[in-house]
């Protein structure tokens, strides 16, 4: 109708910024990763290192958030863990919306029994009881003795494997719905190759998706990641994660809280505030469609 | 219930004196609040709505015609103000109560919506929710409730009531769908029936049925009637009286007549001068208005058409004019020159002269000789056939037929010719040109492109030189144009697939801008910051990019409004005539057709059906699909609307999935029934082929061409002999 | 009708298969029973271990063809799922301990579910109003706390409680206890030990049914249809609840059947750490103690879950839609 004279990238950002608990999670995320970058400095311990004089030692000046059996510090194993906790997620986040940007929009875009197997392998690897298949690879990789370093990267694959199935349906059918517009049927008939098409004309018509997509998928992987430590699956030691802290404390919940209190609060905090975000991106880039692609 | 009692007057509607004032609305203003600011969509509007009166409300979108309708029945957006009055048999509107209005809305003001699939709720019956419309205000038992839906379904020409009221609204065309809206919204006898653009969805034939309906269905309830519409063939059929809104004001109103023979408002004039006619002179230039409609955001503090009105001077800029009444009795303008308009008797062609008659185009233009047969063959389709398969169902999908979407069609495109491609939505016209552009082999036939065969295009580059000699400008600008790319680099885009020059690349994109009448200070812009017509320049400037010699145009206009669209026309008109290009014209606007086109073939439901040139198509249409083609446009001139005789086909169009045998048409023509048994069982079973047609003019009284400097209906003078080239696909075509 | 059901259940069963011996494989190559058996104090003669495996068809040293044909034959010839490293038929452990999780599952999804229709339907109804905004929240909350953390702290709260109040109200320890003889009794005690994990179920179904009813809901509040009912004269509550909410129950009543077949193995937290002794504690301790055949049928069963539940709501949603119950026609091209 009438020309919009705002420009469209300054709207996103009135949209995004009118969203407080969006900003509000927005600034957490910033000050937890400015904290898991400075870390090492913020403790006079390393994450590793044993206090022989404080076995599990409630809360103190010395070790603010208390210490654990084996005698390590908290506040410095809680720090390490979210390191790794956000490190998991967004490497899971941005492999796996990659693969499922690709397969999801190549498949869309083909159709034919490109479609239909891509179609079929996601039905497999959701039939495909996921988390008990990540538990069985992850607790061998636990057994053995070259655990440690190793066994993080095992569990982003493994995540990033049977992290992509459902976002790569929803990239589908979005794909689908982009490929109604005649711009890319003119785009076709001006000789414009499929892979082109995809990644000039697709893609960047549903990068919003894509970018909420991510964002949904780094707190799915963190999330993902503690369930399995709890049962003792997730990042071994004496490697550690939020997950794996949290499982740890989690049994001994009743007698030494303090070893459930730090990494919960942080893990909560982590998580509850990615998904504001992604809520608040949401509403931003799609302010008329209330419909969302996961619940 | 107390309420509807004070308000509606106990006399039945036949006692009701005619003048009574039903609905009065005065100094109406809505406002949205949205991201950007308040909209002022309907800025002081007054008007009043008597007994069985049909007034209509005309404008293009964004003007506040249908915000209007939506305050009226108080179902406006929570994020909508309205102030000012509405009164509804004195009682006032604005400020009331939700639970108030819903004693009102279906009893005493029923509105049918535009859109009749989203307007109906899925999951319920037709007979469900009509039964609901019926019982909301009324104490009835649901076997007589029931019994009255059906009767209703009847009323307004639902086939089979009985059955059909067990179907889901999914089950329904969307003409039937528009028909069981106007059933539900005269359920209960309202007094006042708001129709918003009830019939805009709809293909022609369906129009003229629907509008029929709606006009029956206030006759028998004797209903007033709001019709808001942006066609003015529709104004000219079914109304008595008219307002045309502008920018959320109302620039014009009065009795139709005076209206559209004494247009006093140079908006108006421009809107009907700005309409391809059946009866004009095609070779003069549409008379386009300039510019677009101003942004509602920020009201302009003189006339909003100032910057469009070629009366504008200084005082229009000054303060917006009131309607103000110019002529006896009732017809009122609002324009600051409205005196200068009557004195001088100013009428749109003093206004709004075409710039450029395509004689004068022509003239300037490298001379192509009009096409003959002589010419190259640009387009040659032989026997082409379209099929698809047919899959059923959402969740249990399966194949369950095949769709004839074009099904044994032959089309010849000369160069530097235009040829128009006409029929309804579902006759085959998309699919034609899509299997053009595909350049892959048809399901069957041959098509020809520059002289070479598509089914033996062997090589990549064999293709990609043909690509580029063949674009299409689709219906939709909007969709047609990436959002996320600048207009420089959508236009720019074809070059560099083709990998001109970069350096050029530059030059031409201005170049082409130029050419489509775009300067230079577009290039940064996305497409979502144009307007329609600014976006479908875009859209030709990047079909011509790599100087194409055939342009495919599918609806190039019909998604625009009525004062951008004469612009493109005449842009498109001067694109071929300078750059000889050679034109294959899709749309279901005939009298578009006839302006634009050189030659004509109507389709209906994948086959050919009549074809020929222009002027011996249209004044002598011999298929009897054509002949109803032109009796169901509804034309913009009142006189002429009215005591024209109509010819419509019966029923609906039947799924290409399972097209009749014999004659396509057989089921819906009008003809058919004055035919002999023998006779009909001939179109019935043997499928009639493309034969020279009777070289007979159609009788005056059915298409006469009507003066309107006059005011009469003339002869038209080109009546030339058709020659053999026009040919009609009908056994009876000589039969009378 | 009959023959598209029969190819769908037929491609149903070859994606089950297919992920039954990937599963298979994986597990095989992944668990070493043998370890089970080698840490044993006293020591266990290494033959008598291998015996032991070879009678359970668990030897790594048997090739790898051989001891898939065993495994395989047994299921198609005798729906036999093998045994445990310990003896111990595989599926009669199963059959016993999908009731415990139906038992524990069935009250909670359901209550959730239904508590999160509620509130999402009233949200949508107050968008952007207090009640939205304050359940927007609570809903996010809910959704990005581990369910075991939730489930932990409630027992701790319901310990609490306990002793400030000095009874036994809250079981938090299996599916029965102590009850006394009367009539009920026994009733009041499985309700008292299903309280706690029906809580934990309640609230994590809520915050993810509320949402996505209410974006449902959101949409079809501004749907055509609504302002047509409006328009026939129903007031804007009528209106919105007999279309709106009728038509926004279509989607989340799939998601719902979905849901609740998932839930078999997904609710392992609550039957850990309340002790209930389902198929989710099993799928854990299958793997923790190198089960390769219990940790298969787990996945076997994981996967049959999965598909009845997309059955479910394909059944669902042709029973609660027209549009799709009916054959409607498209074509593509």
């Amino acid at each position: 109708m009438v020309e919009t004279q705002t420009k469209p990238k300054r709207l996103l950002l009135a949209r995004f910024l009118r969203n407080k608990t969006a900003v509000v999670g927005l600034i957490i995320i910033v000050t937890l990763i400015v904290i898991a970058l400075i870390g090492p400095w913020l403790s006079p311990f390393a994450y590793n290192d044993v206090d022989r004089q404080a076995y599990l030692k409630p809360p103190s000046w010395q070790h603010p958030m208390g210490t654990t059996q084996s005698g390590r510090d908290m506040w410095a194993l809680t720090l390490h863990g979210l390191r790794k906790s956000l490190v998991i997620g967004l490497v899971v986040a941005i492999l796996s919306t990659s693969i499922a940007a690709i397969v999801g929009a190549f498949a869309a875009y083909y159709g034919g029994w490109f479609e239909r197997f891509s179609l079929w392998i996601i039905d497999l690897l959701l039939v495909i009881p996921s988390f008990l298949l990540i538990a069985l690879v992850a607790s061998n990789s636990a057994g053995s003795a070259s655990g440690g370093a190793s066994s993080w990267w095992l569990l982003v694959l493994l995540l990033t494997l049977f992290g992509w199935m459902l976002s790569a349906r929803v990239v589908r059918s979005l794909t689908l719905s982009v490929k109604q517009n005649e711009y890319i049927t003119a785009a076709r008939y001006m000789g414009l190759s499929g892979p082109k098409i995809i990644v000039r004309h697709i893609l960047p018509n549903i990068a919003s998706l894509l970018i909420i997509d991510a964002t949904l998928n780094v707190s799915g992987a963190i999330l993902a990641e503690t369930s399995l430590a709890y049962f003792g699956f997730g990042v071994q030691p004496p490697d550690t994660s939020l997950g794996t802290l949290l499982g740890d404390g989690a049994r001994q919940l009743s007698s030494f809280p303090w070893l459930f209190a730090g990494p919960a609060t942080i893990i909560v905090l982590l998580i509850l505030s990615v998904n504001a975000v992604g809520d608040g991106l949401r509403d931003a880039f799609d302010p008329g469609s209330k419909a969302s692609g996961k619940g | 219930m107390h309420l509807i009692q004070a308000l509606k007057p106990p006399a039945k509607a036949e006692e009701r004196i005619v003048t009574t004032t039903i609905l009065d609305v005065q100094n109406l203003h809505v406002r949205y609040a949205n991201e950007a600011g308040s909209l002022h969509a309907v800025r002081d509007v007054s008007f009043s709505l008597r007994a069985g009166e049909t007034l209509a409300l005309v404008g293009e979108s964004g003007s506040g015609k249908s915000a209007t309708a939506l305050a009226i029945m108080g179902l406006q957006p929570d994020s909508a103000k309205v102030d000012g009055s509405i009164r509804l048999y004195g009682e006032q509107l604005v400020g009331a109560t939700d639970i108030a209005l819903s004693t009102l809305r279906g009893k005493t003001m029923a509105m049918v919506f535009q859109d009749p699939l989203s307007a109906m709720t899925p999951v319920y019956t037709v007979g469900e929710q009509l039964v609901e419309s019926i019982q909301v205000h009324q104490t009835s038992s649901p076997q007589s409730a029931r019994q009255r839906a059906v009767e209703l379904l009847d009323l307004v020409g639902i086939p089979e009531p009985h059955q059909r009221i067990n179907a889901y609204p999914h089950e329904f065309s969307g003409g039937m769908r528009q028909r069981v809206l106007i059933a539900m919204a005269i359920a209960n006898n309202p007094d006042v029936i708001i129709a918003d653009e009830p019939t805009t969805a709809l293909d022609v034939t369906i129009q003229a049925q629907v509008l029929d309906v709606l006009q029956k269905a206030c006759e028998q309830t004797n209903a007033a009637l709001l019709l808001i519409t942006h066609d003015l063939g529709v104004v000219a059929r079914v109304a008595e009286k008219a307002m045309v809104m502008y920018a959320g004001k109302i620039v014009e109103q009065g009795n139709v007549n005076a209206l559209f023979y004494d247009s006093q408002m140079p908006y108006t004039m421009g809107l009907l001068g700005s309409l391809p006619r059946v009866g004009t002179d095609k070779s003069v230039a549409l008379s386009a208005i300039e510019g677009n409609p101003p942004s509602l955001l920020t009201p302009p503090t003189g006339c909003a058409f100032a910057e469009r009105c070629p009366l504008v001077d200084a005082a229009c800029r000054q303060q917006e004019p009131s309607l103000t009444k110019v002529t006896e009795p009732d017809h009122w303008s609002a324009c600051v020159h409205h005196q200068i308009i009557k004195r001088d008797s100013i009428t749109h062609a003093d206004l709004f002269q075409p710039k450029l008659t395509t004689e004068s185009i022509a003239t300037k233009a490298s001379p192509v000789n009009p096409p003959d047969s002589q010419h190259a063959k640009v387009l040659e389709m032989s026997a082409v056939k379209k099929h698809y398969p047919l899959f059923k169902g959402g969740v249990f999908r399966r194949r369950v037929g095949t769709v004839y979407a074009v099904d044994g069609i032959d089309l010849t495109l000369y160069q530097g010719e235009t040829l128009g491609l006409v029929g309804e939505s579902g006759c085959g016209k998309s699919t034609t040109t899509l299997s053009i552009l595909d350049l892959e082999p048809p399901t069957h036939g041959t098509i020809k492109l520059f002289g070479e065969n598509v089914n033996q295009l062997d090589s990549q580059q064999k293709r990609l030189a043909l690509r580029r000699k063949l674009q299409i400008v689709f219906q939709d600008p909007m969709s047609s144009l990436d959002p996320r790319m600048s207009v420089f680099d959508l236009v720019a885009e074809p070059l560099r697939v083709f990998n001109d020059n970069p350096d050029t690349v530059d030059n031409r994109v201005n170049e082409l801008l130029q050419l489509v009448g775009l300067d230079a200070s577009y290039l940064a812009r996305f497409a979502q910051q144009l307007s329609g017509g600014q976006s479908q320049r875009v859209c030709i400037a990047r079909a011509l990019a790599l100087e194409p010699q055939l342009l495919i145009l599918d609806e190039p206009v019909s998604a625009l409004d009525v004062s951008i669209r004469a612009g493109i026309v005449n842009l498109l008109q001067e694109l071929k005539l300078t750059l000889g290009l050679s034109y294959l014209f899709v749309a279901h606007d005939l009298a578009l057709v006839r302006h634009i086109a050189d030659r004509v073939a109507v389709m209906y439901l994948g086959r050919i059906v009549e074809t020929g040139t222009v002027e011996a198509v249209y004044e002598n249409p011999t298929h009897p699909y054509t002949q109803c083609l032109l009796s169901a446009m509804p034309i913009a001139d009142p006189k002429l609307e009215r005591s024209r005789a109509r010819q419509i086909p019966l029923g609906e169009l039947p799924s290409p999935a399972s097209p009749p045998q014999g004659c396509h048409f057989h089921t819906r023509c009008p003809k058919k029934i004055g035919l002999s048994s023998e006779q009909q069982r001939m179109c019935v079973e043997v499928s009639p082929s493309l034969k020279p047609a009777a070289s007979m003019p159609m009788s005056q009284q059915q298409m006469p061409v009507y003066d309107k400097r006059t005011g009469s209906h003339a002869k038209s003078e080109t009546t030339k002999t058709t020659t053999g080239v026009h040919t009609a696909a009908c056994h009876f075509s000589d039969f009378v | 009708m009959g023959a598209y059901l029969l190819k769908r259940f037929l491609n149903y069963a070859i994606l089950l298969v297919v992920a039954t011996n990937l599963s298979w494989l994986l597990a095989v190559t992944q668990l070493n029973p043998r370890s089970l058996y080698e840490i044993s104090n006293p020591p266990i003669d290494p033959i008598s271990i291998e015996n032991n495996l070879r009678s359970r068809n668990l030897s790594d040293q048997v090739p790898l063809s051989e001891r898939w044909f065993t495994w395989s034959s047994s299921i198609i010839l005798d729906w036999n799922w093998g045994q445990s490293p310990r003896g111990g038929n595989v599926g009669e452990e199963i059959d016993r301990r999908i009731w415990v999780s139906v038992r524990l599952i069935t009250l909670g999804s359901l209550l959730g579910a239904g508590l999160g229709v509620l509130i999402g339907t009233w949200s949508a109804r107050r968008q952007y109003g207090l009640s939205d905004r304050t359940f927007t929240f609570l809903a996010l909350l809910g959704l990005s706390i581990p369910s075991f953390v939730i489930a932990n702290l409630l027992q701790v709260a319901a310990t609490h409680i306990n002793d400030i109040t000095g009874t036994r109200f809250f079981e938090f320890v299996g599916e029965t206890g102590a009850h006394g003889t009367w009539l009920g009794a026994q009733w009041l005690d499985r309700l008292q030990h299903l309280l706690l994990p029906t809580i934990a179920l309640t609230i994590l179904g809520a915050a993810f049914f509320s949402r996505i009813q209410r974006n449902v809901m959101l949409d079809s509040l501004h749907a055509g249809f609504v302002r047509t009912a409006r328009a026939k004269g129903l007031t804007r509550s009528q209106a919105i609840n007999r279309h709106a909410l009728r038509v926004s129950l279509i989607p989340t009543s799939t998601y719902f059947a979905f849901s609740i077949a998932t839930l078999f193995v997904g609710a392992a937290f609550m039957e850990i750490i309340f002790s209930f002794h389902g198929m989710g504690e099993y799928a854990v301790q299958t793997i923790q103690g190198h089960d390769v055949h219990g940790a298969v049928a787990t996945a076997a069963f994981g996967g049959l879950c999965v598909l009845t539940g997309a059955l479910l709501a394909d059944f669902m949603v042709a029973w609660l839609d027209p549009r799709v119950r009916s054959a409607s026609t498209s074509h593509s091209g």
